[in-house]
């Protein structure tokens, strides 16, 4: 299996100078061939003055943690994202570490693929008062319920797992030419919570 | 003693330059601090360019334990738990989640080395020092009298972690038997159990109390309770910590958590280069 720097330094190379997506980021091109700038996809045709320059990889990772209001946003890859910024031009290894940052596992989900993980066996896997979740099975209604108030309406990613899922190649095929998709194999620990939230309001009742 | 001065850091450089470092962390899914040391760890050791790879993974944040080695490239690759004990997160879910079958294990062609969380290495007791030094010292005071001051090391002490009960009641007897002596008393409280932060008036009697929280961030608990109970505030986040408070005709500070202070970068490192000496040595004798 090709590394991960290979297969994004192939569809970059494949994108030949025209802007390249992710969710709501946009890679533009750079001086060079395998340079790429980062922005909010909103701010493609921006002037470059009119955006804050972010200088380091602590900036760029605070951008992608907190809104406009500089609340906490757990969901990386929710929408949303702060406009108004750009990045340098990034080298690959560089560029690689800022989309880590701003939507960690977005480049693994996407360049190594993993059978996706049914929720049963996410559920497993948790301790404490998540052990709750294990009562929902892959498909019972507050697992529904937080997918679709979360996945479905806060989520820039599409689920390769559990009610509703699409294939590898059901995510590849609705997403445009000139993007990269963003497959979710497995309910992340925002998910998790919400699901027990939705156990626990429903004994509430 | 700096953790980083116990090695040569070229020579460390040059054995490491091809490899990764994985900080793996605990986060939250509500509170943006509790993976910020971790982040800023990570950040510092990325500048001092000590490994071609440096990446961290959290259990309640992503980039998640479970697929953060399909994002690292290099073929050697260190885990070091940013976590204050040995107990169930780095026994259980961290080898689990990471697929290791013990110290060294070599997959695919890749090398996973899994070291010690930070929290086990001896230069933290220097650490805690110098953060004990450093909140009084930032306060305005000139530097205490050993023979009035006393030092509260406090932890969150439950049945559920045994190990970072043990590790706060070491650090404190260890700093207790230092010669010269550098406080009257060393002392482990704790949140949840005996003997409790609360009780701290009876626990220690000098008119100094300088206290360190042993946590890895400053999570809910050591920033917002602790100086509560310690009879600081009655709202850390309205009013704030101000050092030293002025309690009972005694003065006390309140360090922030010891997992914040930069210098657990260095014991990360010093981590790596423990596991370089120890765990691969016996691994290639
Ligand atoms: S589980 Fe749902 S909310 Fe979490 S990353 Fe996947 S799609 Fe998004």
């Amino acid at each position: 299996m090709p590394s991960l720097s290979r297969i994004l330094e192939a569809r970059l190379a494949a994108a030949s100078g025209r802007p390249l997506f992710l969710g709501e980021l946009v890679l533009l091109p750079a001086r060079s061939e395998l340079e790429r700038e980062l922005r909010h996809r909103a701010d493609t045709g921006t002037a470059p003055e009119s955006l804050v320059l972010l200088p380091d990889l602590p900036a760029i990772r605070e951008i992608a943690k907190n809104d406009a209001a500089w609340a906490y946003r757990p969901l990386r890859v929710a929408p949303g994202l702060q406009r108004g910024w750009r990045t340098e031009a990034l080298s690959l290894p560089a560029l690689i570490e800022a989309l880590h940052s701003l939507y960690p596992s977005a480049l693994p989900f996407w360049a190594v693929p993993r059978p996706p993980v049914p929720f049963s066996e996410t559920a497993k896997r948790q301790s404490g008062m998540y052990r709750l979740v294990q009562t929902c099975g892959d498909e019972g209604a507050p697992l529904r319920a937080a997918v679709e108030k979360t996945c479905a309406a806060r989520c820039l990613r599409q689920r390769l797992w559990g009610p509703g899922a699409r294939t590898r190649e059901e995510i590849e095929r609705a997403t445009p030419d000139d993007a990269i998709p963003l497959p979710c194999p497995e309910a992340c620990n925002y998910l998790i919570a919400q699901v027990r939230e939705e156990i626990d309001a429903a004994r509430k009742q | 003693m700096t953790p980083g001065s116990c090695f040569d850091l070229h020579a460390f450089r040059a054995r490491h330059r091809h490899d990764a470092l994985v900080v793996a962390g605990h986060g939250s899914t509500v509170n943006a601090d509790s993976s910020t040391p971790a982040y800023r760890h990570a950040d510092r050791i990325r500048e001092q360019g000590l490994f071609a790879e440096v990446h961290e993974c959290f259990w309640k944040e992503e980039p998640n334990f479970r697929f953060i080695l399909d994002q690292v490239e290099a073929e050697r690759i260190y885990i070091v738990p940013d976590f204050i004990s040995s107990g169930y997160f780095t026994e259980e879910v961290i080898p689990r989640e990471l697929n290791l079958t013990g110290p060294l294990t070599r997959r695919d062609g890749k090398t996973l080395c899994y070291c010690q969380p930070v929290g086990l290495h001896p230069a933290i007791t220097g650490v805690l020092l110098e953060r004990a030094a450093e909140v009084v010292h930032a306060s305005g005071v000139p530097p205490l009298p050993p023979e009035e001051t006393a030092l509260l090391i406090v932890g969150h002490g439950t049945g559920l972690n045994e190990n970072s009960t043990k590790i706060v009641r070491e650090q404190a007897a260890r700093i207790g038997a230092m010669e010269p002596r550098r406080y009257a008393a060393a002392v482990a409280a704790f949140m949840e159990q005996e003997p409790f932060v609360k009780d701290w008036r009876t626990l220690v009697s000098q008119p100094n109390v300088v206290t360190v929280p042993f946590f890895i961030s400053d999570g809910l608990h050591s920033y917002e309770d602790i100086p509560v109970l310690l009879g600081m505030t009655e709202d850390v986040r309205r009013d704030g910590i101000l050092n030293p408070h002025a309690i009972g005709g005694r003065r006390l500070w309140y360090a922030p958590a010891l997992g914040t202070d930069p210098r657990l970068a260095d014991v990360i490192v010093a981590q790596v280069a423990h596991f370089d000496t120890h765990a691969l040595a016996l691994a290639h004798p």
